[in-house]
């Protein structure tokens, strides 16, 4: 069977230092303060910060990029230099319904709406799977914004602060104000001119 | 071979998706992108009529490509589908460009989806297909436009388009109108994978700028800029360009060290 998706040969050889890594407890510089404009794409905001393990994988950071200054339009990536493509996992929130082009997936679930979180399987291919608790049928994951995305990444990638509290997510863009507008009906506002009927 | 076909059956129809937004709601559909990507529609009432749109999605590049317009070839692809699937446009107050059907009839809701999300499929996805060297140009496009849009609002901005109805031939690649209302900037955007390509960028800048002056337009005109894309073609190998649009009072300013003295002009 074909599939397009991507497909890491150094995760399906070391599956286990992969796994191992993501079970393990993991420290992340706190706060993690997001207020850059990415590089090459001035509509985002980008940061990163430092993780540190028991069961390293290469040099370790936690990524975010909010697009369009929205609390509700962001990723965040758990990324190392041990692999090539950088991303061992990513959580992707905001506009957009994946499609797992990936062997062996019912057809019935290559869908998955966002939130997701890609993850590697055994076999190296990156899966987007559903989070477990959110009711994609209603309005929840439009509002799930980077509070609610940073803490879920932590607790599902085991990841924790020195001293124990939390670990802490601030996005201060410089010199802008941080709306919570929430941007989940796209129709709102927009003139749609009737037809000849 | 039945338990076959209503697991096919089953399968197609699970991909259907539901989700509140606001006043509409969207429908995530079993129609694919080669971006690897479900389509959405977004279905909101109005007055009685029932409106089927992209949620200006395409436009937006939330299907993670952007529209190569700038190819005739691709032109005349979205304009067939367009055609063929009687789909209409509109643009938000934001500038991006909305597409939709519409209708009064509630039982011909899913006949509207069927079209509004096989076109946005088939909109997107010839939009993949390498046409010539286009995709290089088409990109810094977007990359320029972004950049301007984040600074000059809306209302004062038009994109590959002439200064007045009265000097239509001319086009640019954006238009900014001053703060007071009495005067225009003009940018256009100078890109390329190579030298001959870049060469006709200029050109075709140029032609358009000549165009604009033999009309009575060009006395709008306060600044004629060209952003030019340097990250492929070193810029010394521009320079006779380069020093031909300065002789006829064009601004040539290079990307990776004109960003903000473009954003000074155009405030």
């Amino acid at each position: 069977m074909c599939a397009k998706a991507k497909r890491s040969a150094m995760v399906r050889e070391a599956y286990k230092d992969y796994e191992a890594n993501l079970a393990a407890e993991k420290i992340v510089d706190s706060p993690f303060v997001v207020q850059s404009i990415k590089q090459n794409h001035p509509s985002s905001h980008y940061d990163e910060a430092s993780i540190t393990s028991a069961a390293p994988l290469g040099e370790m950071c936690v990524a975010c990029e909010i697009r369009n200054m929205s609390p509700f339009n962001y990723s965040f990536s758990y990324k190392t230099d041990w692999i090539d493509d950088r991303v061992l996992a990513r959580l992707d929130v905001g506009d957009g319904t994946h499609n797992n082009r990936v062997p062996g997936i019912p057809l019935e679930e290559t869908s998955v709406p966002t939130p997701h979180i890609h993850l590697y399987r055994n076999d190296g291919y990156f899966v987007a799977y559903r989070i477990d608790g959110i009711d994609y049928e209603s309005d929840e994951p439009v509002k799930f914004d980077y509070y609610k995305g940073y803490e879920y990444l932590c607790g599902r990638l085991n990841i924790g602060c020195e001293n124990h509290t939390p670990p802490a997510f601030y996005f201060q863009p410089s010199g802008r104000l941080n709306l919570m507008v929430s941007d989940a009906d796209p129709n709102e506002g927009v003139e749609f001119p009737a037809e000849n009927e | 071979m039945r338990a076959i076909f209503e697991n096919i059956k089953h399968a197609f129809g699970a991909l259907w998706g539901f989700r509140a937004r606001g006043e509409s709601f969207e429908v995530i559909t079993p129609f694919p992108t080669s971006t690897d990507m479900y389509v959405s529609v977004f279905i909101t009432v109005r007055d009685g009529r029932y409106v089927v749109t992209d949620g200006g999605w395409v436009d937006k590049g939330v299907y993670h490509c952007s529209l190569p317009t700038e190819n005739n070839i691709y032109n005349r692809v979205f304009a067939f589908f367009e055609e063929d699937y009687c789909i209409s446009r509109t643009t938000s107050a934001d500038g991006f460009m909305y597409l939709y059907k519409s209708t009064r009839d509630e039982r011909l809701i899913p006949n509207l989806v069927f079209d509004v999300a096989y076109f946005i499929s088939a909109v997107v996805n010839t939009a993949l297909v390498q046409y010539r060297d286009e995709t290089v140009r088409d990109r810094f496009r977007t990359k320029a436009g972004t950049l301007i849009r984040r600074h000059v609002s809306a209302d004062r901005l038009r994109f590959n388009a002439p200064v007045s109805p009265l000097a239509k031939a001319a086009h640019f690649g954006a238009v900014v109108t001053s703060l007071q209302g009495n005067s225009v900037s003009l940018v256009n955007f100078i890109s390329g994978s190579n030298y001959e390509n870049v060469r006709g960028s200029f050109a075709k800048s140029n032609f358009n700028y000549d165009l604009l002056e033999r009309t009575s337009a060009s006395r709008l005109v306060r600044d004629k800029i060209l952003l030019i894309d340097d990250r492929h073609i070193a810029a010394k190998e521009l320079s006779p360009f380069i020093e031909m649009s300065k002789e006829k009072n064009q601004s040539p300013l290079m990307w990776s060290t004109g960003q903000e003295e473009l954003l000074e002009r155009l405030a």
